[in-house]
């Protein structure tokens, strides 16, 4: 399917409302639409709006952010605009505590605050929102806002294309945590700083998979969600997920899953291309993103793959430009893929993307 | 295989001329009246730093390859700057970059006209809201916020430029692959190597430093690739038109285009410039050597030029060069291929990495390399009596240690009749109608060779096509005609054209040599002045 493109955007109520438009559009049910919502520290000021949508197992909850943070614990209020999302297995309109994070067996960290994903929102004159919808393997939702011109911070969600069988699925990333989502600053060179690469493991982790895990699931607090970086930190929630795409400060970590990755093929710096773009013929190569999960005992350290990312791949941006959509298997497949930088083409991830399938 | 002329007279300003030959050229080589299923494809023509871009048939069916045009307006003191202080471009060749300060992911800095801050984060809490917990009291929520303090300032100065004059070019390259939203720099296949031009200086003046650190400048959009340039005013007659006859007036362009590959030849009274770029011939199968991209140019634009520095007060000469695409430099990094020329540091480590001339094709391994036969250099003398530096061009030399260059490459072709035996395929021989003894040249096709890294063994990687180095002194240049050929005879940059111009004879060496010493040395100069010709093969 073709990506939607939508130009000319507000802040952050009206970037939410443009995620709605989309996903009404491929089929989602609404369960709150865009309704406003009170602060969560209980000023009575309604500070954003919630949205909540349904697919199969999926449960998406969104909130936008207009001076106040939205999650309990977050840095940088003072720039507390964005949008916020979690997932859940389930959704109240009415949450007991009023909060609306607070849904059933929502995702929460190893001292049961409720945590997510976030991206960062201009007030005004956001670029562009590009939004991605497959439903070929399984349903992925990518949706990539382009702050300032060539500055993307992407939110996705969907479920696990799976190896085997297990009780969960539904996987949702960010560029960043919601610990992470506000910026220091508004300055171009401060709005991405603190991102991750989507669905790539971090020391300040913003991917989550819901998965009954061995024995997790009956932990005196329950361990319902695994996450892309150490077992301890302000988002994380007590069981380690494992991917390919790394943050390259992490490669050398203690905490970091002996699984194969591509931190060696991934861009080194600035400048670099990375190994994983051909430049004899100017191909880049889709890596696949597997997910590996840590079993009992955590101790040991072991991992399992447990399915794949779907319809989401790691290339090299070398030869493509920002949200341009290119051919993949040379000369001739018809097959079109369109391409982001995890935050910037040449910066602070290099030249390293994600591709996505149309 | 088809070529044209045409002829521009500029009564006023000439600066649109690279301008209009380029759109000349893009108007010729797409014509299919002209060229039928040879025509070429325009994918785009856009200004600096986009610049045009046309598709053309590689050797094997169904490959392509771009070939890249740009024009622009080089101007010193803004050009390079104006581009450099951009916040990406920055951000990218100097913050971020390993090369430059090298800043790590999660530096806080910013940047801002040009000068790179940095910044110390430091954390103060802002309340956020009260909880109320179970037992009736009341905990106050905090978020974290920070505040930025300055502790780093990088500053450039004096203001950073890589050309040396103002100049008004058209640069060559080819592309392998084509991305409409890429600028020049970026499209794929036109990666460029540092050209090691001179190192542009910063300092950390939050920090007072007073020795400057360096940088090796970021290739402007253009930079690294075979240009030819002109100064801005060069073709000007609005002072004295009514003095200038049409004929003097006249710049004949020549054109010619075959399936693979573009030669354009500029010609205004006794000054010549010709580039070329397409696919050239090479020996390997297309399987082997599946993009044999050349580009060709009139000058690379490399000056050589000391400076004289003082930092601390201590005095000290810095050696390197800047870009002149004009027609006034007159080192050989500006001229015709057979005498294609590199700046030079003496080393041969510098020639294996950094070599730089207008002759440049890209090897099987997708690298564009520069091919050069002569190294140049620049030097500085201290006169003692004056107490005053003095620079000089040295004489260009033979570079032994490259293993990349040219041939033929003879350093003194002027008792050459033939390289070749007679009877080798793909030499032909043209008379010179105009001298009365009617002498024959010998056409010597100009190849590519690289050395192996021992240097024990020479590969030929291909054959630049249509130009030939003549084996003797020319003595009229332009359009000859033989056995229904049609030729053109260029000079290297303009007739009568000295191969090397002693500096500072009198002054320096003067009193150590002999007259007849210094004329013997112009005498030698001067033989091989007449060695630098080079003939353009333009119909079959």
């Amino acid at each position: 399917m073709a990506y939607t493109v939508y130009e000319k955007l507000g802040g952050p109520n009206d970037v939410l409302e443009k995620i709605r438009d989309f996903l009404v559009d491929k089929g989602f049910t609404v369960l709150n639409n865009c309704t406003s919502d009170l602060d969560i520290n209980g000023s009575g000021v309604n500070d954003g709006n919630v949205l909540a949508v349904k697919k199969k197992d999926i449960y998406a909850v969104f909130r936008s952010a207009n001076g106040k943070v939205i999650f309990s614990n977050q840095q940088n209020s003072n720039q507390a605009y964005g949008i916020g999302l979690t997932c859940a297995t389930n959704y109240t309109v009415n949450p007991p505590s009023g909060q609306w994070f607070d849904q059933p067996n929502v995702v929460v960290n190893t001292a049961q605050s409720p945590i997510g994903v976030g991206i960062p929102v201009k007030q005004s004159e956001n670029y562009r929102l590009y939004c991605n919808y497959v439903d070929d393997p399984a349903i992925m939702v990518v949706l990539s806002l382009e702050l300032e011109k060539g500055i993307f911070q992407h939110l996705a969600f969907g479920e696990t294309q799976k190896v085997g069988t297990w009780n969960g699925g539904t996987i949702f990333s960010g560029s960043k945590n919601s610990y992470n989502m506000f910026p220091t600053s508004w300055d171009v060179e401060q709005i991405a700083v603190g991102s991750n690469h989507l669905f790539g493991m971090s020391s300040n982790p913003s991917t989550f998979l819901r998965i009954d895990v061995d024995a997790a699931p009956l932990r005196q607090n329950p361990v319902l969600w695994a996450t892309t970086g150490p077992a301890t930190g302000a988002c994380s929630t007590g069981k380690i997920l494992g991917s390919p795409l790394t943050n390259l400060d992490s490669l050398g970590a203690s905490w970091f899953p002996k699984v194969p990755h591509y931190a060696y093929l991934q861009s080194q710096t600035v400048s670099d291309y990375g190994r994983n773009v051909n430049t004899l013929n100017c191909i880049s190569v889709n890596l696949p993103i597997a997910l590996y999960i840590q079993r009992d005992p955590d101790s040991l350290m072991n991992f399992s793959q447990v399915g794949y990312v779907p319809a989401v791949y790691a290339i090299s941006m070398r030869n493509i430009a920002p949200a341009s959509c290119y051919e993949i298997s040379y000369p001739k497949s018809g097959n079109l893929h369109q391409v982001f930088p995890h935050v910037k083409r040449a910066g602070m991830f290099g030249y390293d993307g994600i591709s996505i399938m149309q | 295989m088809p070529w044209k002329k045409i002829i521009y007279n500029y009564k006023g300003s000439s600066a649109s001329f690279l301008d209009d030959v380029l759109a000349d050229v893009t108007t010729y080589v797409t014509d299919q009246s002209i060229h039928g299923d040879d025509a070429w494809q325009l994918m785009r023509n856009e200004s600096w730093p986009y610049g045009t871009v046309l598709k053309v048939p590689n050797y094997q069916e169904n490959e392509y390859g771009y070939i890249g045009l740009m024009a622009d307006k080089i101007r010193v003191g803004s050009s390079y700057w104006n581009w450099l202080k951009q916040d990406d471009v920055l951000r990218k060749e100097f913050a971020l970059s390993k090369k430059g300060l090298g800043l790590a992911d999660n530096t806080d800095f910013t940047i801002n006209n040009g000068v790179v801050t940095l910044y110390s984060k430091n954390p103060y809490d802002v309340k956020v809201g009260i909880k109320k917990l179970p037992n009736g009291k009341e905990e106050e929520i905090y978020s974290k916020n920070y505040s930025f303090t300055a502790r780093d300032s990088y500053t450039f100065s004096p203001t950073p430029d890589i050309f040396a004059k103002d100049a008004n070019v058209l640069f060559f390259t080819m592309f392998k692959q084509y991305q409409p939203e890429f600028d020049w720099s970026e499209l794929m296949g036109n990666e460029r190597a540092s050209i090691q031009a001179k190192a542009l200086k910063y300092y950390n003046t939050y920090r007072g430093q007073t020795y400057p650190s360096f940088l090796d400048p970021p290739l402007y959009p253009g930079v690294g690739c075979p240009a030819i340039g002109y100064s801005p005013d060069y073709f000007d007659f609005s002072k004295n038109e009514c003095s200038q006859d049409d004929k003097e007036k006249a710049i004949t362009v020549y054109l010619y285009k075959d399936r693979h590959r573009l030669i354009i030849v500029i010609n205004w009274q006794e000054h010549w410039d010709v580039a070329s770029v397409g696919f050239f011939e090479a020996f390997d199968t297309q399987s082997e050597y599946p993009f044999p991209a050349m580009a060709l140019g009139g000058t690379s634009g490399a000056l050589p030029i000391t400076e004289l520095c003082s930092y601390n007060g201590t005095p000290q000469v810095e050696h390197g060069f800047r870009l002149d695409y004009t027609e006034k430099n007159w080192s050989l990094s500006h001229g015709i291929p057979t005498f294609a020329s590199t700046w030079w540091n003496g080393s041969n480590t510098f020639l294996d990495s950094y070599m730089y001339s207008q002759v440049q094709a890209m090897l099987p391994n997708g690298n564009w390399q520069s091919f050069a036969n002569f190294g140049l250099q620049q030097d500085a003398y201290y006169y003692h009596d004056r107490g005053q530096y003095y620079s000089a061009h040295k004489e260009p030399e033979r570079i032994s240690g490259a293993r990349y260059y040219l041939t033929p490459n003879f350093t003194d072709l002027s008792t050459v009749k033939n390289i070749y035996p007679s009877g080798v395929a793909n030499i032909a021989y043209l008379n010179d109608v105009a001298t009365e003894n009617c002498s024959t040249y010998q056409l010597e096709p100009l190849y590519f060779v690289a050395n192996t890294a021992e240097n024990t063994n020479q590969n030929l990687l291909g054959k630049i096509k249509n130009i030939y180095w003549s084996s003797q002194q020319v003595t009229r240049y332009g359009i000859h005609e033989k056995d229904g050929a049609t030729y053109l005879v260029l000079p290297n940059g303009w007739v009568n054209r000295k191969f090397h111009i002693k500096n500072f004879f009198s002054v320096l060496q003067g009193e150590s040599q002999s007259n007849e010493r210094q004329i013997a040395e112009i005498e030698r100069l001067d033989k091989l002045s007449r060695c630098m010709n080079c003939v353009i093969k333009l119909s079959e």
